[in-house]
């Protein structure tokens, strides 16, 4: 059974907690000892595509200015409130304009004997897993993928969050009452395939839509040269399934799953070894297909320090990643090997160099990304960051839509 | 006369000329029967007896990046610090300038008979990572500071061997030479100076894995706090092989904050500010 989604209901709770946080603030405001401070950063970003496009309407760039403002007020009890609008603005592609709460949540936290807990409610995000390539048990919040294609970049998540800590190692319990789109470039945007994602058609498995309840559980805890944690998810999925219209659009379906997590960190001296693997049943596959899957990702990362008696560090970082469903899985990271190499100058301006790439396995395709950044003042940082598709068969129903979209980028970060 | 001579003999005399006799009996000893390694165990091992109860404190520090040609940038970041009984203090350093790391902070565990802990938070991605403690000879964020230069110098992370005494300014200084034991130090051996009053640090030599004089560390404007802890709020660090330095100021030195061991893990890393 398919529901359609409630458009007007994403609207009404973004006013809602807007309003609610200047109320509160402003209570707050009048309480003489609360510590307030603003801090942000605001991005001018400019992508060159390096091939004319595959598909009609498709740019040769993009450009967009980003801001991140947070706010913040704690009171004298510690207690705080934090607010963080994501704004975006895009002049070619207007599906990557974003208004965003990335952070509205009020924070408090206390002992129960020996142990501390710690709430926060609101919109907030949240990180889980320990590897550089693709953070598959990381599950909370919706990822944003018209931001970037290495789908890093993540939307704020509404959600009561109780934590408690204690000796005996850490456990989090989370329940998401509202379930957000994932974003996609839009028809003048690269990095998607002949036909475009129309988020105003998505449909949910869940009879109650995106206002269905998402509960998650992590416990986690460090034991020696040790990180590691377990979790659990249910509720809907923040990958959907997207199915070709008639009409020549892909409408998103977001269905109900559960997922257990596990992922792993020993830290021995300059070596790092890393686990990942998740157990996710109720989604589909590549095809369409219900299809349970494993999926995990092993890792080591090895650092090199003062190469060739200069100041500059060298890590090093191996990642090998599986999908039981290999050619069917939804995803670049079906079956591939990931090589980066991060080299960080250790100079003034913090100068740091990336090269990495991604070979697959089986669909016999691979990508490069370089990046580079420096600071330029006090306030200004420089980033120069590309992504090339440098093999991808028609066989790769993942990449080989994308195979024209190499791209490099300038970006400029103000911050403050 | 021997009226006058009895009046040698009497108890208070005696006991004076006893007190006198053993006070320099046990000085010969100690000058003979300790070695300089022991003698420099000895005068490590009070300083840092010195520096424990405080507790926990916070502060700022400012740093001070010169280059060769005399070109200045700087850091801003917050301190604070958990003493913990029978291990290494904890800390998390909170860093406000440049702005593009603001709100980045990093959280160490030193162990005493272990290697240390490190975690990373990432305030954009709100990611904590651990990371590796083994760097310590790494600069710390592009200064003339390593990791080990801005830790805590635990006593059996060195060996010792005291030098000679000699003046330093207006005090009288001992010096010790010690030699780190820590896996991956950059140094061969320190030396260190410090006043026979108060036993506090005025300058360490730093010499390099070629044995050659790599840097200089001075401390000066010390203050008392708390009535028992002496700080420096001016150190400087001249590297005289790159020419390059960095000066470290020192400010808002607070105790007894509030803060226990639940604000020093990952957790708590994730609500600082």
């Amino acid at each position: 059974m398919i529901y359609r989604r409630g458009n007007l209901f994403c609207v009404r709770i973004f006013i809602a907690v807007i309003f609610f946080s200047f109320l509160s603030v402003h209570t707050y405001a009048e309480n003489e000892s609360l510590y307030t401070d603003i801090s942000g950063t605001v991005s001018f970003e400019h992508r060159g595509y390096l091939d004319d496009p595959a598909y009609n309407g498709q740019r040769s760039s993009l450009t967009s200015v980003t801001a991140n403002v947070t706010f913040y007020f704690e009171d004298e009890n510690y207690r705080s409130f934090t607010l963080t609008p994501n704004l975006r603005y895009d002049a070619v592609d207007s599906a990557r304009n974003l208004a965003d709460l990335k952070e509205a949540y009020f924070l408090t936290f206390g002992d129960i004997g020996q142990s501390e807990w710690e709430l926060r409610l609101g919109f907030d995000q949240v990180f889980w897993g320990v590897v550089e390539s693709r953070n598959i048990v990381d599950i909370v919040n919706q990822t944003d993928v018209a931001d970037h294609p290495d789908e890093k970049s993540k939307l704020g998540q509404l959600m009561a969050h109780l934590t408690v800590t204690g000796d005996m190692g850490t456990l989090e319990l989370f329940a998401m009452p509202f379930h957000r789109l994932r974003t996609y470039p839009g028809t003048n945007g690269r990095f998607r395939s002949l036909l475009p994602v129309d988020n105003d058609r998505a449909t949910y498995e869940s009879k109650h839509e995106e206002k269905n309840v998402d509960w998650a559980a992590q416990y986690s805890n460090s034991i020696g040269l040790l990180d590691f944690g377990i979790s659990t998810f249910y509720g809907t999925s923040r990958e959907p399934k997207l199915t070709p219209s008639d009409d020549g659009v892909l409408i998103p379906h977001y269905e109900t799953i559960r997922q257990y997590g596990l992922y792993g960190q020993v830290t021995t001296g300059p070596f790092l070894f890393k686990l990942e693997a998740i157990d996710r049943r109720g989604a589909s596959n590549l095809f369409g297909q219900k299809e349970n899957y494993k999926a995990y990702i092993l890792g080591a990362e090895y650092g090199f320090y003062s190469i060739f008696d200069s100041q500059v560090d060298m890590t090093l970082f191996v990642e090998r990643t599986y999908d039981t469903r290999k050619s069917r899985a939804t995803n670049a990271f079906e079956d591939d090997i990931f090589l980066t190499s991060l080299f960080t100058f250790n100079d003034v301006n913090s100068s740091e160099f990336v090269v990495g790439t991604l070979i697959s396995r089986d669909r016999e395709s691979q990508t490069l990304a370089l990046e580079f950044s420096r600071r330029l003042t006090d306030e200004w940082a420089l980033e120069i960051d590309s992504l090339f598709v440098l093999n991808a068969k028609e066989t790769d129903l993942v990449l080989n839509p994308v195979e024209n979209d190499s791209f490099i980028a300038l970006k400029l970060n103000y911050s403050f | 006369m021997i009226k006058i001579s009895l009046s040698y003999i009497q108890p208070k005399f005696l006991i004076r000329i006893l007190v006198c006799l053993l006070f320099s009996m046990q000085l010969t000893l100690s000058a003979v029967g300790q070695t300089p390694e022991e003698t420099g165990l000895e005068i490590a091992t009070e300083a840092r007896e010195k520096e424990r109860g405080f507790g926990d404190s916070t502060a700022k520090l400012k740093m001070i990046l010169r280059q060769k040609s005399g070109q200045e940038s700087e850091r801003e970041l917050r301190m604070k610090t958990l003493e913990v009984e029978g291990n290494g203090n904890r800390s998390i350093v909170v860093f406000d300038r440049p702005r593009d790391v603001r709100g980045t902070a990093l959280l160490t565990h030193v162990n005493l008979n272990d290697s240390d802990e490190q975690w990373l938070y990432l305030p954009a991605l709100k990611r904590v990572k651990r990371i590796s403690s083994s760097n310590i000879a790494g600069s710390f964020m592009g200064s003339e500071f390593s990791f080990e230069d801005m830790k805590s110098a635990e006593v059996n992370k060195y060996d010792y061997q005291y030098l000679r005494d000699e003046g330093c300014g207006e005090l009288q200084c001992t010096v010790v030479e010690r030699y780190p034991t820590e896996k991956g130090s950059g140094y061969t051996r320190q030396v260190v100076w410090r006043d026979k009053d108060e036993l506090r640090i005025w300058k360490i030599h730093y010499f390099d894995r070629k044995e050659s004089h790599l840097k200089t560390l001075t401390f000066s404007d010390y203050k008392l706090h708390e009535d028992k802890y002496w700080y420096a709020d001016f150190m400087s660090m001249v590297n005289h092989q790159s020419g390059k330095s960095t000066d470290l100021v020192w400010s808002e030195y607070e105790f007894g904050t509030g803060l226990d061991e639940k604000d020093f893990t990952s957790t708590g890393l994730k609500r600082v500010r």
